[in-house]
Formats: C-alpha cells, structure tokens, sequence
C-alpha cells in the first residue's frame, strides 16, 4: 500500500485542482456561510448547480458524490426523521406529541439538502487540494499570528511532518504484524484476548516512532533547521489569473450577501 | 525544541481505534503537558479537516465541521490544556487526584460539544430545541462509557508519572518556553 494517497484527495489534472487553496478556501467560506444565510428551495437548488459545475470543471465522478451520501448519510435521516416529526402541524397525522405532516416532510428535505450542500462543498474543496497545500494555506494565513509569538510554523511543522509519516507507519504496523504472525502471534479471538494481542504491535510501534522521531530531529537541527525562522518552499504558492478571478467572485458573492441580508 | 516536537508528534498519529479519541485527548494532556498536548490536538482535528479519515467512523475531510457532533472534537484539545495544566501542577498525584483530572477533562470535551449541538441544531438544521433537550441527547448516551474510559486514562497516567515523567521533569518539555540549548539535549541525557 505504499502508493496510498492520503486522505481525500482525488488526483486529476482540472482547472479546479491547479487554483491557489488560498483562494479555494475564501471561496468555500463565503459559499457555506451563504448556504446557513439562505434557506429556501429556489436558493439550494441554485448552489447545487454551481456545485455540480465545479465538480464537472474539476473531472469529478458522480460515484465520488454518492460514496460522500452514504458517508454521511446517518446525518440526512436524522436531520430528515426529526424534522418530519416534530414539526407541528395541522391537517396532518397526530399521534402523541408525534405528528406526521407534508409541512414537515418539506422542511426535512429542505433541512437535509443543505446539509448536503454544505458537506458536498467541503468535500469539493478536500477533493481538490492536497492536504500538504492545506497545511501551506494555513501557515499563510496564520502568518500574522506567528508575528505575535503563536507558533504557528512549529504546528504547520508538526501537521506535515505527520503527513508524510503516516504512510511510513502503516507500513510499519503491517511489517510487524506479519512478523509477530511468523513469531506465532495470534490476533484474533475474544475482546480482552484482542487487546492483550494488540501489545506486541504498539510497543515495537511506539519504540520505533521514538526511534525515528529522534533521527528526523537530529537531522533537522544538524541542518540549523528553525521552525521560528522564514523559510522556503519547493513549490511556493502563488496566486495566477484564475485565483484573482475567483478571489474577485468571492468577493462580490460577500457584497451582495451583506447587501441583501442589511436590505431584507 | 525539535527533539520534542519530534517525539510528541507520532504520539496522536495512531489509527485511532473509533471512540478512544476522547481518551487520547485527555492522555495528550496527561503525557505531552500543557502545551504540546495542546498543539497535538490541534494538529489532529487540522489534519482530519484537510481530508484524512482521523475522526471516528473513517471520517475526514470540511464536510465534517457541520456534523452536529463537532464540538465534541473542539473540546479536545482544551480538554488537553487543562489535564494537561492541572497535572504538571499536581505535586503528588495519585489516582483519586488523576481521576479527577480527567474528568475536569471530560467536562471540558463536553460543553463545547453540547453548545455546538444545540446550535447546530437551531441553526443550520433547523430545529428549534431546547438547551435541555440537547444536553440530554449530547451527554446521557455517553457518559457512562466516557467515564470508564476516563478510569483508564487516570491510570495509565499515574504509571506515566511513576516510571517516566521522572526522566523529563528536568528536561523542558513542560515549560512553557524551552531554552535551545537544554532541550536539543534531552535525547543524549536519556541516553546516558
């Protein structure tokens, strides 16, 4: 499994994939607290469409949107359950505080589309940047914090650090539990059983992650690497024409949702 | 500096088994201090966000800010600070002081989990409810099993404390600003 893409990420080569994360995450900012702004079905279905226009601009599938649904699909019933249950309403079933209504059937489905909208927007945003991007549009856009003696560059540190170990100790765990299983290790059988099987995995784990956690250190201060420091990048992020285009259409998507929200 | 980032950072990183996040926040206090189990969590629900499936049930990715379940993992690293805090300050603790700890800890979790559900609740989703009704649905499922495991993080611990804690007191782990030239030392020292 060395080859295991970490996280979400849906590698394609899209407009969509090559804009700036800074940008991207304005965007997807304005765009979720216009969804919690607005709600009513003419509104939705408009977001959905600008959704499902950049989901086809960045070569996404559809099968990509519904293994997202039934991700989270525990959150649609509730949300849609709750709603058709407790909305009171006249002219529908009543039994008990219970009563069943199209009033409440509606505002389900209203409620539960824009949690998808909001969750399908968030994955649009995860499925097209890299989280070493993230982790780049977060250290620059908590610059201003570090200037302030937050140590923002060591946690930008930590956070890709750990991202490009991960993979390394999945490895890892898989090698040696293979090799407990050749000592005659059992993993299986009752819970308790289980558990006392799991520590001839943690302790050579944990060891090594110590191990290496040193060696990575070592060479990090031998190379006077100081995460207070300004530092350089392999790929710098930079803004291109589409960023600002995008930038210059978040921004007016904030006006007019300022503007109507003051006017309305 | 480095040395401890180093180490603290493969700590949270396991696979973590679907409902031990709460128990591994509270023991990123226990462990990691103050600071660093602080900045541990925070670094967990960042990488979570950003799209690796950290969260329980294989979870991850922005989408999972409007669970209505996110407050609980906003109260973890808190819950860290504060175990964390209460812990270093604790002189000689043993396992009634260390429970104690980490259910100041549980509470912490707990209140931004509560108040992120009632506001998910009123606002996003829609349905007006009760402060009540949420604190009901939020805590009484959990609790019980919260508190065993908070039994477990006390004393795993207090173990810490006996067999470990020892070595690094000296060292700056702890403090709230290391001196380099100290704690670029701490591997040689324990080493010795």
């Amino acid at each position: 499994m060395r080859n295991l893409t970490l996280g979400q990420y849906l590698p394609r080569d899209s407009v969509i994939h090559r804009l700036d994360p800074r940008s991207k995450f304005l965007f997807f900012l304005v765009l979720v607290s216009f969804f919690i702004l607005f709600n009513s079905i003419e509104t939705h279905l408009a977001g959905l469409l600008v959704l499902f226009i950049l989901m086809i601009m960045a070569k996404l599938h559809l099968v990509n949107l519904l293994t997202l649904v039934r991700t989270f699909r525990l959150f649609f019933y509730i949300t849609f359950l709750v709603h058709l249950i407790f909305t009171p309403a006249e002219g529908g079933y009543q039994w008990h505080w219970f009563s069943v209504s199209l009033e409440g059937a509606w505002n389900g489905l209203l409620f539960s589309l824009r949690l998808f909208l909001l969750v399908f927007s968030g994955a649009l945003l995860t499925w097209t940047t890299q989280p070493i991007e993230f982790t780049n549009a977060l250290e620059r856009f908590l610059e201003p914090l570090n200037r302030r003696g937050i140590p923002v560059r060591n946690f930008t540190l930590m956070m890709m650090i750990a991202l490009r170990f991960i993979p390394t100790m999945i490895d890892e765990i898989e090698n040696t539990r293979k090799a407990q299983l050749a000592r005659g290790a059992r993993f299986g059988g009752g819970l308790l059983k289980r558990i006392k099987a799991l520590l001839p995995l943690i302790i050579p784990l944990f060891a090594q992650s110590f191990r290496r956690a040193e060696t990575l250190s070592l060479a990090l201060e031998v190379r006077a690497y100081t995460p207070d420091h300004p530092r350089t990048y392999y790929k710098p992020l930079k803004y291109h024409t589409g960023d600002w285009i995008l930038t210059l259409l978040t921004g007016s998507l904030l006006t007019g949702l300022v503007y109507f929200k003051m006017t309305f | 500096m480095l040395t401890a980032l180093g180490a603290l950072i493969t700590i949270p990183f396991f696979p973590v088994p679907l409902t031990l996040q709460l128990l591994f926040a509270v023991m990123a206090g226990l462990v990691l201090g103050p600071r660093y189990g602080f900045i541990s969590q925070l670094v967990y629900i960042s990488l979570g966000l950003i799209g690796l499936p950290v969260f329980s049930g294989g979870l991850g990715g922005l989408g999972i800010i409007f669970a209505p379940s996110f407050g609980y993992i906003l109260g973890f690293p808190f819950a860290a600070l504060l175990t964390g805090y209460l812990s270093v300050k604790t002189r000689r603790p043993n396992f009634i002081k260390l429970y104690g700890i980490t259910l100041t800890g549980l509470a912490v979790i707990y209140i931004p989990g509560v108040l992120y559900l009632y506001l998910a609740l009123n606002h996003f989703l829609g349905k007006a409810t009760t402060f009540q009704a949420a604190l009901q649905t939020g805590t009484i499922p959990f609790i019980l099993p919260d508190l065993l495991k908070c039994l477990l993080a006390a004393w795993l611990g207090l173990e810490y404390r006996k067999r470990i804690f020892p070595y690094f007191s000296k060292a700056s782990v702890f403090d709230s600003n290391p001196p380099a030239e100290e704690s670029s030392n701490i591997s040689l020292k324990l080493r010795k």
